[in-house]
């Protein structure tokens, strides 16, 4: 599974689905200054992390061996909006490592 | 004559060191009631200051900080090699008005213009700073210059010791006291010769040959920063700006002696989850508050006695080391297991299950603080109330006027 991660001041976007049973890969950037991709696990644990660049794209491969909602954290500091980048990601199930 | 020469430099020593210590102890102590606003801020939930100001708050907090600690150390290694190398008294009030007027620029840039991108200044972020503030750019310029003005003054130190050192040492060598180990240079182990081997010396030297590299990559990085700001065309590579700025950072505050908290956060497999969390703070606090600045007060109450003639109030001292001690160490703590628990750091609220420890960091940096405002009374109440000097002063003489001392 790969998913395209864009960060922005003060907000993400992601391309592609995420769920269990395969590696996932987040390829991040960033549009304008750095940021940081910062993954929570649903007990609020960070679980995964790699810089979001202006110019690079970054790998994070992640394995996710259990679905619910996780949360997306920027942990680079990015400007005054910086504790509210952040957005809900929903892993699903997916026994057969395909995208879900 | 040799005997008032060097009572001459030593009366230069202390001046100068007073001057250095009084100046540094009071921006600390604004700083750290800035910090303490912060964790307020923090454990409220936000509800202390905005946005807006929590950030240039952090941003004064941490780029004074890194000043003032220079400031200080410049002072107390100014007086502990007064008796063994004659650094330049021209060039320690260039380094002083330079270091004082890049804080100056700092505070300005901060309060004035808003400037908000953290003491990291981490490209491209002053550039496009995401606060919505229209003076924002000339707040970066102006950054970032009081910044190259506290590297100028930093870099000319470092020189000047260097230069001192080696005139008096011969070579870099025996000014490193590397003779111990076997014969270099003009001497060797059993030559007798004190100043190669003056632990201040040695220390003195390894800062001003770290500062100077430090000082060239970061008055490098400062300057692109700068012409990319007035020509927004010209971009710089994120990567190596990032690198240069770390490197200059952690040469200038000692990133390296960071401790354990340093070696956990460097390793890689565990840096995934500690990196940019409360650890990070939790570790260069360790160093920085309770190593570098317990030194420097420290120092501060050894060498007052000598540069005043009156003792600073030792039941004091001791009271304000057990509650600077008691709350930093309670401080970081706190942060170490919010760190461990993934509470990201540069947060303007806690994250759910860390809420009590941000209260308690809160008590603990107000116990801290509390010691800070005690030492820092105890050393205006010094100046104020003490005779200028100690040591005998000179019969007059034609070739020793008073303005030269």
């Amino acid at each position: 599974m790969h998913v395209k991660v864009a960060g922005s001041q003060y907000s993400w976007k992601l391309d592609g689905a995420v769920g269990t049973g395969g590696k996932v890969d987040f390829a991040v950037t960033s549009v304008d200054v750095n940021h940081g991709f910062g993954l929570y696990d649903p007990s609020g644990h960070l679980v995964g992390q790699v810089q979001a660049m202006p110019g690079y794209t970054n790998h994070l491969v992640m394995q996710f061996t259990e679905p619910g909602d996780y949360t997306v954290r920027c942990l680079e500091y990015c400007g005054p909006g910086h504790s509210s980048m952040f957005m809900a990601l929903h892993v699903s199930t997916c026994k057969t490592g395909c995208c879900c | 004559m040799q005997d008032r020469l060097l009572l001459l430099r030593q009366l230069r020593a202390q001046r100068i060191t007073r001057i250095w210590l009084v100046t540094s102890g009071l921006v600390l102590l604004g700083l750290a009631v800035a910090g303490g606003a912060m964790r307020l801020t923090q454990a409220s939930g936000g509800n202390l200051l905005s946005a807006d100001v929590f950030y240039e708050v952090m941003s004064v907090h941490g780029s004074g900080m890194v000043v003032v600690g220079l400031m200080a150390a410049a002072g107390v290694l100014w007086y502990l090699v007064s008796n063994e190398i004659e650094l330049s008294v021209t060039v320690n009030r260039i380094v002083f008005l330079l270091t004082l007027s890049g804080l100056v620029l700092i505070v300005l840039a901060v309060l004035v213009f808003g400037y908000s991108s953290a003491w990291t200044f981490l490209y491209p972020l002053p550039e496009n700073p995401g606060s919505g503030i229209a003076t924002a750019a000339i707040g970066a310029a102006a950054y970032l210059i009081g910044l190259a003005l506290a590297v100028v003054g930093f870099l000319l130190w470092c020189l000047d010791f260097l230069r001192a050192g080696l005139k008096r040492c011969g070579s870099l060598q025996r000014l490193l006291g590397f003779y111990v180990f076997g014969p270099a240079g003009h001497g060797h182990a059993g030559d007798n010769d004190p100043t190669a081997t003056n632990p201040s010396l040695i220390a003195g030297t390894v800062c001003a040959i770290l500062g100077l590299s430090a000082c060239v990559i970061g008055a490098l990085i400062v300057v692109l920063m700068l012409i990319s700001l007035v020509f927004p065309s010209l971009t710089l590579n994120a990567l190596v700006a990032k690198n240069m700025i770390y490197f200059t950072l952690m040469a200038m505050a000692g990133w390296a002696i960071g401790g354990f908290g340093a070696v956990i956060d460097s390793t890689i497999s565990l840096n995934q989850f500690f990196h940019n969390t409360l650890w990070v703070p939790a570790h260069f606090h360790t160093y920085m508050a309770l190593g570098v600045m317990f030194f420097l007060i420290g120092a501060t109450y050894h060498v007052i006695p000598k540069l005043t003639g009156r003792r600073m109030r030792e039941n004091v001292g001791r009271r304000a080391a057990a509650l600077m001690g008691f709350g930093g160490y309670g401080l970081v703590l706190c942060w170490y297991i919010s760190g461990s628990m993934s509470a990201p750091r540069r947060y303007l609220y806690p994250l759910t299950g860390t809420e009590a420890l941000a209260w308690i960091a809160v008590a603990c940096a107000a116990v801290a603080l509390t010691g800070a405002v005690m030492v820092c009374y105890d050393l205006v109440d010094v100046f104020l109330t003490s005779p200028h000097y100690n040591l005998p002063k000179p019969a007059p003489s034609p070739e020793l006027a008073p303005s030269e001392v």
